[in-house]
């Protein structure tokens, strides 16, 4: 097992390279001179040469990826030329933790209520409660995440106890030092319950939009899982052993069924770092996702390359997370 | 409507065979198939003929008032400019729906290709084009399609379908290998290269028309993902020209007047999320009534 998840870490070097030579040729054919997108109109010449020279724009491409990947492997992204010079990788530290932090509460609430969701529609097949969570289950994966979030700031937004947006409120904003930049355990190390639940409030309606699609698709999932379970022989052995239901289901049915759940779990991790993107836009929350548009707007494609990778990369590393762990469940993956 | 006809014509060549009519009735026996292609037939309806039979201009400003709430003679309201919301909703449908199947087509028409030729041949070729697919993959797909966007410079509605169409091509790739691997070991397939067919000749003569049936279900969910894909470009502001009414863009200009009125963002929230519904309930169950399993 060990050796197998070894493998598959290594296996991760050569993609995680590719996925930083595609940003790099795809950012660097973006029609334009890059230095003028940089600079804009009003840079002078000798500001352009240098920043021509600081990017090594004037070597060739080969040798500017080089000098870029190199500086990545010593955690160097780069600097961001059209705000003052300021390191990528700070802005990434400052960024990153807002939206992991929005993104493992959306899954929570995901994991929870859709497991929930489907296990009730599981067990009470056919019945009213069933087509009624799986039709909003229908509705959650059609809905714009960005428009629902909208019409949460509507319903609920500025109004006690929430927020409209952003992570904390203005009048703490100022006085409040991060020391992990994760605000709900920043907040309870300095033991400060009314900071603690004023992070709460802010993360409550954007966590909530952001968990609708996996929550639908977990639920789906988790439904269909388990009622092919259900129809096995094992569960008949059971229920003629005379087990109570509840103990058929949740121990028997559902453990068998939990492989592929906790792959889809994992699988949506990914997937909502990506709607991540709109979800932070609708509810400004600082994170990498309006990080990475507020960048494509400004043409700072140093910053646009910081953003993508950190993102892809924990994309990637969920979906070896979800291989994994179905490997670790069924044995016979692993040949 | 003609996108549907062409994509309905599409799906049917190898059904007729054994009869339009049967696909037909056992979609409507799903009821929620049924349902989703009403919906989709209805919207796509309403977007073609409600600007023409409206008369008024979707794009300019009117003599009525601004942020007028929903009557008889404004069902959605007006928004900022005294501009009739029910006739921009489906003429901005018009927009949605055109950049939906454009993208759904160039994923078909660059997908299959990729991945039929990646089934067939097998060995070396299989194995690059599928790196391939797989780096595309590890990026998460709206991100994907931000960064391209970037590459076509900026908002335009050309750009936003190149993404977005560029973006659908794995999934293309990955179905139709998958089903080429299947077909290429079927005995009729050895029959027909014992024979000494060409490849090309197998390939469309005996492969494809077996893929028609999947891979149109796939279409048709893509599409509504597509939309919304789209939509979310626009919202980002990376997506069509200013000035089109695509739902998306509608939303957004929607949310900066949200303070004074509700339904310039209400309702083409809500066709957009009606048209995705659609189109995910029609494919459903157009998977469901061409599963020979179910037949």
């Amino acid at each position: 097992m060990f050796i197998f998840v070894l493998r598959r870490f290594l296996g991760l070097i050569p993609v995680l390279f590719f996925v930083v030579l595609t940003v790099f040729v795809l950012l660097r054919s973006v029609p334009g001179d890059p230095v003028r997108n940089l600079l804009g109109e009003k840079g002078t010449q000798q500001e352009r040469e240098r920043v021509t020279k600081e990017l090594g724009l004037d070597r060739s491409i080969p040798v500017q990826f080089w000098i870029y990947f190199s500086g990545l492997l010593r955690g160097d992204m780069g600097k961001s030329y059209i705000r003052n010079e300021r390191p990528i990788s700070e802005d990434i530290a400052e960024r990153f933790p807002a939206t992991f932090e929005l993104a493992l509460c959306a899954m929570v609430l995901a994991g929870f209520f859709g497991l929930a969701a489907g296990i009730l529609s599981a067990v009470l097949k056919g019945k009213w409660l069933d087509y009624f969570s799986m039709t909003l289950a229908l509705v959650g994966i059609s809905v714009p995440v960005f428009w629902l979030g909208l019409l949460l700031i509507l319903a609920f937004g500025g109004r006690a106890p929430f927020p409209s947006g952003g992570r904390l409120d203005l009048s703490v904003f100022h006085s409040f030092e991060p020391t992990t930049g994760f605000y709900l355990i920043d907040s309870l190390l300095q033991g400060n319950i009314s900071l603690f639940f004023d992070v709460v409030m802010h993360l409550a309606l954007p966590a909530v939009a952001l968990a609708t699609i996996p929550l639908a698709v977990i639920s789906r999932m988790t439904r269909s899982s388990l009622l092919e379970t259900m129809g096995k022989d094992f569960i008949r052995t059971a229920r003629a052993k005379g087990l109570p239901e509840r103990r058929v289901v949740l121990k028997h049915a559902l453990r068998a069924s939990l492989i592929s759940i906790l792959t889809v779990l994992a699988l949506q991790f990914g997937t909502l770092l990506a709607g991540a993107v709109l979800t932070e836009t609708v509810f400004t929350w600082p994170g990498l996702g309006t990080y990475v548009v507020d960048a494509v707007n400004n043409r700072d494609y140093t910053a646009v390359q910081g953003g993508v990778l950190v993102i892809a990369t924990v994309f990637v590393l969920a979906n070896l997370v979800a291989d994994l762990s179905y490997a670790l469940a069924d044995p016979r993956v692993r040949l | 409507m003609r996108g549907v006809k062409e994509n309905g014509g599409e799906i049917l060549l190898p059904v007729r065979r054994e009869g339009f009519p049967r696909l037909f009735a056992e979609l409507m026996k799903r009821r929620s198939a049924a349902i989703g292609m009403g919906v989709v037939i209805l919207l796509t309806l309403m977007s073609l003929f409600v600007p023409i039979l409206h008369g008024g201009d979707p794009l300019q400003g009117t003599e009525a008032a601004a942020y007028l709430g929903p009557s008889f003679h404004h069902p959605f309201g007006t928004d900022v400019l005294g501009r009739d919301l029910f006739l921009r909703v489906f003429y901005g449908g018009r927009f949605s729906l055109a950049i939906g199947f454009s993208a759904v087509l160039l994923s078909l028409a660059l997908g299959v290709p990729l991945g039929a030729v990646a089934g067939y041949a097998g060995g070396k070729v299989d194995a690059f084009l599928m790196r391939l697919i797989d780096l595309m993959l590890s990026f998460p797909s709206l991100l994907l399609a931000i960064v391209l966007t970037t590459l076509f410079g900026g908002a335009s509605m050309s750009g936003l379908i190149l993404s977005v169409g560029i973006v659908g091509i794995p999934q293309f790739a990955r179905q139709m290998r998958g089903e080429v691997l299947a077909i290429r070991e079927q005995e009729y397939v050895m029959a027909a290269r014992a024979l000494g067919f060409q490849h090309l000749r197998i390939l469309f003569k005996h492969v494809l028309p077996n893929t028609i049936a999947p891979l149109t279900v796939l279409a048709t969910l893509r599409v509504g993902t597509a939309i919304l894909d789209a939509a979310g470009l626009s919202f980002l502001g990376l997506g069509v020209e200013v000035g089109v009414p695509e739902w998306g863009t509608m939303i957004k200009i929607g949310r900066d007047e949200m303070s004074q009125t509700i339904w310039p963002a209400l309702f083409p929230g809500l066709a957009l999320t009606l048209i995705v519904l659609g189109f995910n309930l029609f494919g459903d169950g157009l998977r469901d009534a061409l599963d020979p399993k179910n037949k």
